[in-house]
């Protein structure tokens, strides 16, 4: 058992920020979480129990993920000026659209997963944890976190290669990547 | 069967390049300095530490205010203080002619109603300060997450400009600063200065202001 050191949590928060856009699936959401993320963490002594400091910090950002849609569902629906319009999302993604496009694209299709797909791909794949560590950050087994990103990956594969285009289907209806993501009863061959 | 090795593997390198907002590495940095110096309480007295993040952020910008020379010169980042303080006194009511505003207004310049049912932020009081010359009257919003941000307007001229982060949307410069840790976003309306100020995100602040061009 170690005690965390609050020094060393300034270099997490650009990936638990690629996390928390993948969870949520906006840059702005993101920084909220990012922000309750730490200062829950930050509010009082914290002990290890064995993990490593990113996957405690992947585990705290994941209950505030869950705690905060909780909340957000009780509450009424807002509308106000669609900050994207204000303020892009990283403003030195100005300097290379195709880059910032391109990620946005595999964030959208990240946050369009199944909730226990999401979070387990994105404890591997974008925070970079092992499984094991994963498992511990998401509290369940080895193996239902190596078959959760095993099959998130193949439906975040499939939506950002996309379905070949029919001959006979107008393209409207191929969508993009969110929309074929939410049919859930696709069967997906395995590669 | 070893999944780790076997399953498809999308494309994800290009995420590796997304790097959080200069404006929240800042506020993290200074959520780690302030707890890191922070000495050890009791439990007692550290769930009064929590439960008061108000005054934790008024605290921190009076200090911001002290270590900057003493002076009186009014700054934005002075100002943007009072919007960490108490009220002293009740909420304007909606304004019944026109229900964006509160009935509450400095030199023609009305607050804005973000009420429950709207956006969200209720009116939680006011309180009235001056500051070199100037009088600040602070309104002060909190929705339904117990968050807590605060809008003043300055009245007479402008302020000087603050600097930091300048966004410009529809004709209006919005500057975005961090003052000891707490987001400000300052601008002009009808010549008069601007500040909203809080413990929230820095993109709530400037969504919340932009609503107000």
């Amino acid at each position: 058992m170690s005690r965390l050191d609050p020094q060393s949590l300034a270099q997490h928060v650009d990936r638990l920020y690629r996390a928390a856009w993948a969870l949520s699936g906006s840059p702005h959401d993101a920084e909220d979480l990012v922000q309750e993320t730490f200062a829950r963490v930050l509010a009082r002594p914290r002990m290890l129990h064995g993990q490593d400091e990113l996957a405690y910090l992947t585990r705290v950002l994941r209950n505030t993920f869950l705690t905060q849609r909780r909340t957000a569902s009780r509450r009424p629906v807002i509308s106000a000026t669609p900050l994207e319009e204000l303020e892009p999302a990283d403003p030195r993604a100005q300097d290379r659209p195709e880059q910032a496009l391109a990620s946005q694209e595999v964030f959208d299709v990240i946050a369009s997963l199944p909730e226990n797909y999401r979070l387990a791909l994105v404890a591997v794949d974008v925070v970079g944890l092992s499984y094991r560590e994963a498992a511990s950050a998401l509290k369940t087994r080895e193996a239902t976190i190596a078959t959760r990103v095993f099959r998130a990956r193949e439906q975040a594969a499939r939506a950002l290669k996309g379905p070949p285009p029919s001959a006979g289907a107008p393209q409207s209806l191929i969508g993009t990547g969110r929309s074929r993501l939410r049919g859930e009863s696709v069967q997906v061959k395995a590669p | 069967m070893n999944e780790q090795q076997t399953d498809p593997l999308p494309d994800f390198a290009v995420l590796s390049q997304v790097r959080a907002p200069a404006s929240l590495h800042a506020s993290i940095e200074h959520l780690i300095d302030a707890h890191g110096a922070a000495p050890r309480r009791s439990p007692r007295r550290r769930l009064r530490f929590v439960a008061a993040p108000a005054l934790l952020i008024a605290g921190a910008l009076a200090l911001v205010l002290a270590l900057s020379g003493g002076s009186t010169a009014p700054t934005v980042p002075r100002a943007a203080a009072f919007a960490t303080r108490p009220a002293t006194s009740a909420s304007p009511a909606e304004n019944p002619r026109d229900h964006d505003e509160l009935l509450s207004s400095v030199d023609g310049v009305a607050y804005p109603y973000w009420g429950e049912q709207r956006l969200g932020w209720r009116t939680a009081g006011v309180r009235t300060d001056t500051l070199g010359g100037h009088m600040v009257t602070t309104v002060f919003y909190a929705n339904s997450r117990a968050q807590r941000i605060g809008y003043s307007i300055v009245s007479g001229s402008p302020l000087p400009a603050p600097g930091g982060r300048v966004w410009n949307w529809s004709g209006v410069r919005y500057h975005l600063l961090n003052v000891a840790g707490t987001p400000v976003v300052a601008w002009e309306r009808q010549g008069h200065t601007c500040i909203l100020a809080g413990a929230v995100s820095a993109h709530t602040l400037l969504r919340l202001a932009a609503r107000e061009t």
